[in-house]
């Protein structure tokens, strides 16, 4: 084994970020200090907040938490003055804010740190008001003043000493991205062991939702520290929403691919037809990536030999016809992407950007009222009932902490919001030991010293020791206990009790907030699966038993559809986080793969569902449904009182007599097909009719075959070990 | 009848209040019974645990406060 030699004299990275961030802490406390402003510990709050590997992440944040302090001040002055002597109508104001922020931090992609920061600042100079209202314009500006000093020192000290710059990190992950969606659609359509398969796909699958998150990031980091991206920010964000696009598209292509069909017979170019999508993928990863050479998009049509459609059976018809829907609508995606990408390369050149499709349908289509997410109404309930619950303490007992109870736990508790799968007892020890470790310093070091020497030293100490040696949680207990037990002030005084006080208070303030999130919902993991998936089934029931003449119905039933919709979308992903929380040391019946495989299952229903729902409102043979209407309604009745079942007992109904009942009403299905298609002559069906009945058969194919395969995965999983009550 | 006199608890030349040693203490009883709980799967026999470990904490608590450190 080769060791390569490590120059003891070259400082690592880590050394080199810790040295950055702690020397920006120590500046702002003096530029604070020497200008006897407020709280100098505000900027140092900046300062720790934003340090982030690279200078472009650090100043977006650094921007978020500034834009994000104005809105903040704003809101606890106007608070202020609507409310100054009524203790009900202050808090009652300050809850609909902060409910407001939370909700807005929960659902932004990327603006969620502005939110949070515009509801937890204006709980700071709120709280400001009741001890001293005259002072609180004076925190207001104090606060902005302090955050704008935090940003600027940090910016500059990372710009100016070993910089670490994003650039090329779009560029990078955007090749990386591309290339992994080539991959997908030729491991899509290789032949193959489905098992095999199957976890080649899941591989591709997870690298690609990796990707886009990171090329999300990128955007965001390099963006603010280059010119030239910034100026070509529309392009490289429309990149991004074809990315998540062409992603979906192909998810729902590796649904309905059938190795069991001969495709290249019904569909004679189909070969051709993928490689060019490859081709273009390629081209525009290509251009992504900066190489000059350029191809432009050649049109293949695919094309259908309409004999060898017809003698297949009805159903393998119908997945004929999905699979030709979804690689259509894969190839709109890729030209429009390559456009898009030539467009990036080489800016002179006249192509256009096409604009977003389906904003004209958006535009047209009728009018729903926003869709809220239950998950995100319910963290921010959290956060008021903590709020209202500190007050409450405040008021009534005001314990050590005093005014600190309405602003601290309510923070506290917004952070939790945002990662309800980390409870808030997980910062508890970390926190414990970091703060006394910081009022021992507070104690023992800091009454001995008298100049700034002294004390810069011992912050820059402290702040590059905890950024050397910890991360992730330690990091940031290590950074609470350093800013609230030092308390470091212009006329400082030293206070044992206070700061005993205040440790106390701080693990009260997270203990508090534990128990808060158990009077919302249960952050017990396993719960959280269970619920997830009964919410799941409980939508997935209402959307099968809906007509499709519901879709044109009152704003009231639209809007419950879309929050059904909404929900199908989206409890896969948090079930998929939750799972992952699992102590599976507890439950050595589930496995890890097993509950992937269960939100597998789940995913892919949600999809079939939204494709069946997608189909029933589009144009299809009156004539043909009407003959099948009642073989529809048995599979619907059928599909509906399994789906009720699920929703109380995911277990139930999964042996292979569920299996068996779908393969039975499928069979049926067929054969009536056969029949009606038989007495086509008879009426007059167009070929957009027909093709549109065939999918519709092809959704119901989809939805019973998804069943089939969550039937299989929720077979696997011991229920009974989740359901069981225990201590956390 | 004497009257109580308040008590504190001093450890290194810091006084601390009965309460509080009682109730940290009331409640690492609750965390070890939950354990013992948990470890023999007698958990299972509660509606809600996490009210349990509530009730047992107050209950160790108040014990512990009224017997053991007695303001």
């Amino acid at each position: 084994m080769r060791h390569e030699a490590r120059n003891p004299f070259v400082l690592s990275v880590t050394a080199k970020e810790a040295i950055k961030t702690a020397l920006a802490f120590t500046l702002v406390y003096w530029i604070a200090l020497k200008s006897a402003w407020m709280n100098p510990y505000w900027a140092g709050w900046a300062v720790a907040m934003i340090a982030l590997p690279t200078a472009g992440q650090s100043l977006h944040k650094g921007v978020l938490r500034l834009a994000g302090t104005v809105p903040g001040c704003a809101a606890a002055l106007v608070i202020l003055g609507l409310a100054p002597q009524s203790r009900w109508g202050l808090i009652l104001l300050t809850s609909a804010w902060v409910f407001f922020t939370t909700y807005k931090m929960l659902g932004s992609k990327n603006n969620s740190y502005f939110w949070n920061v515009a509801g937890f600042v204006s709980l700071i100079i709120v709280t400001t008001g009741p001890a001293s209202a005259e002072s609180a314009f004076e925190h207001a500006v104090f606060r902005t003043l302090e955050t704008g000093m935090g940003v600027i020192v940090y910016t500059l000290v990372t710009v100016l000493i070993w910089p670490r710059t994003n650039a090329g990190a779009i560029r990078k992950s955007g090749t990386e991205l591309l290339g992994t969606q080539a991959t997908h659609l030729l491991a899509i359509r290789s032949s193959g062991t489905a098992k095999d398969k199957a976890q080649s796909l899941d591989q591709v699958h997870a690298q690609e939702v990796s990707q886009l998150a990171a090329l999300g990031t990128a955007l965001q980091a390099e963006g603010s520290e280059s010119y030239e991206v910034h100026e070509q920010r529309p392009q490289w964000e429309r990149i991004l929403v074809l990315s998540s696009e062409v992603s979906a598209a192909l998810d729902r292509l590796q649904l309905s691919w059938r190795n069991d069909l001969d495709l290249g017979h019904v569909l004679p170019n189909l070969q051709a037809f993928c490689e060019e999508l490859e081709g273009r993928l390629g081209a525009a990863r290509r251009s992504v990536g900066g190489d000059g050479a350029q191809r432009r998009a050649v049109t293949v049509p695919l094309q259908v030999d309409r004999p060898s459609l017809r003698s297949l059976a009805p159903l393998d018809r119908a997945s004929v016809v999905v699979i030709r829907k979804e690689l259509e609508d894969l190839e709109r995606l890729t030209d429009e992407m390559l456009s898009c990408a030539t467009a990036l390369a080489d800016p002179s050149s006249k192509t256009r950007l096409a604009p977003p499709v389906g904003s004209a349908q958006k535009a047209r289509a009728r009018f729903t009222p926003p869709v809220f997410d239950r998950d995100h109404l319910r963290g921010a309930a959290l956060v008021v009932a903590t709020l209202v619950v500190g007050f409450l303490i405040w008021v009534y007992l005001n314990p050590p902490g005093h005014v600190a109870w309405v602003q601290f736990p309510a923070s506290i508790a917004m952070a939790v919001a945002g990662m309800q799968q980390l409870t808030a007892t997980k910062f508890v020890k970390p926190i414990a030991v970091a703060s006394a470790l910081a009022l021992g310093i507070y104690v023992f070091i800091m009454p001995r010293l008298a100049t700034f020497a002294g004390l810069g030293s011992v912050l820059f100490a402290c702040m590059f020791l905890n950024c050397f040696l910890f991360t992730g949680l330690a990091r940031l207990a290590g950074m609470v206990g350093i800013l609230n037990e030092l308390s470091i002030q212009n006329q400082q005084s030293y206070d044992f009790a206070a700061m005993a006080n205040a440790y106390v208070f701080t693990l009260l303030g997270f203990v508090l907030v534990f128990f808060m999130s158990y009077m919302i919902r249960s952050p017990r993991p396993e719960k959280a699966v269970l619920e997830l998936v009964s919410r799941f089934f409980r939508s997935a029931e209402l959307l099968i038993s809906r007509a499709p003449s519901d879709q044109a119905s009152s704003v009231f039933r639209r809007t419950r559809i879309a929050f059904h919709r909404h929900e199908i979308r989206t409890v896969p992903s948090k079930l998929e986080a939750w799972s992952k929380a699992i102590d599976h040391k507890l439950f050595p019946s589930n496995q890890p793969e097993q509950t992937h495989d269960l939100v597998t299952a789940l995913r892919a229903i949600a999809h079939r569902i939204e494709e069946l729902l997608e189909v029933r409102g589009s144009k299809h043979s009156a004539h043909l449904a009407h003959a099948l209407s009642e073989d529809v309604a048995i599979w619907r009745h059928g599909i509906e009182l399994t789906l009720r079942e699920w929703v109380s007992r995911p277990e139930a109904e999964v042996s292979p007599k569920l299996r068996q009942r779908l393969a039975n009403w499928l069979a049926d299905l067929q054969e009536h097909v056969d029949s009606a298609t038989g007495n086509l002559e008879r009426t007059i069906v167009s070929d957009e009719e027909l093709e549109g009945f065939y999918r519709l058969l092809g959704g119901y194919r989809g939805v019973s075959e998804a069943l089939g395969a969550y039937a299989r995965a929720s077979g696997a999983i011991d229920w009974g070990d989740w359901r069981e009550e225990r201590f956390t | 009848m004497m009257e109580r006199i308040p008590v504190e608890i001093a450890i290194g030349g810091v006084f601390i209040p009965p309460s509080l040693v009682a109730a940290i203490a009331g409640t690492f009883l609750a965390v070890l019974t939950a354990r013992l709980l948990n470890r023999y799967r007698l958990s299972r026999y509660f509606f809600y645990p996490p009210l349990v470990f509530v009730a047992m904490a107050v209950i160790y608590t108040v014990v512990i406060g009224t017997f053991v450190i007695p303001a």
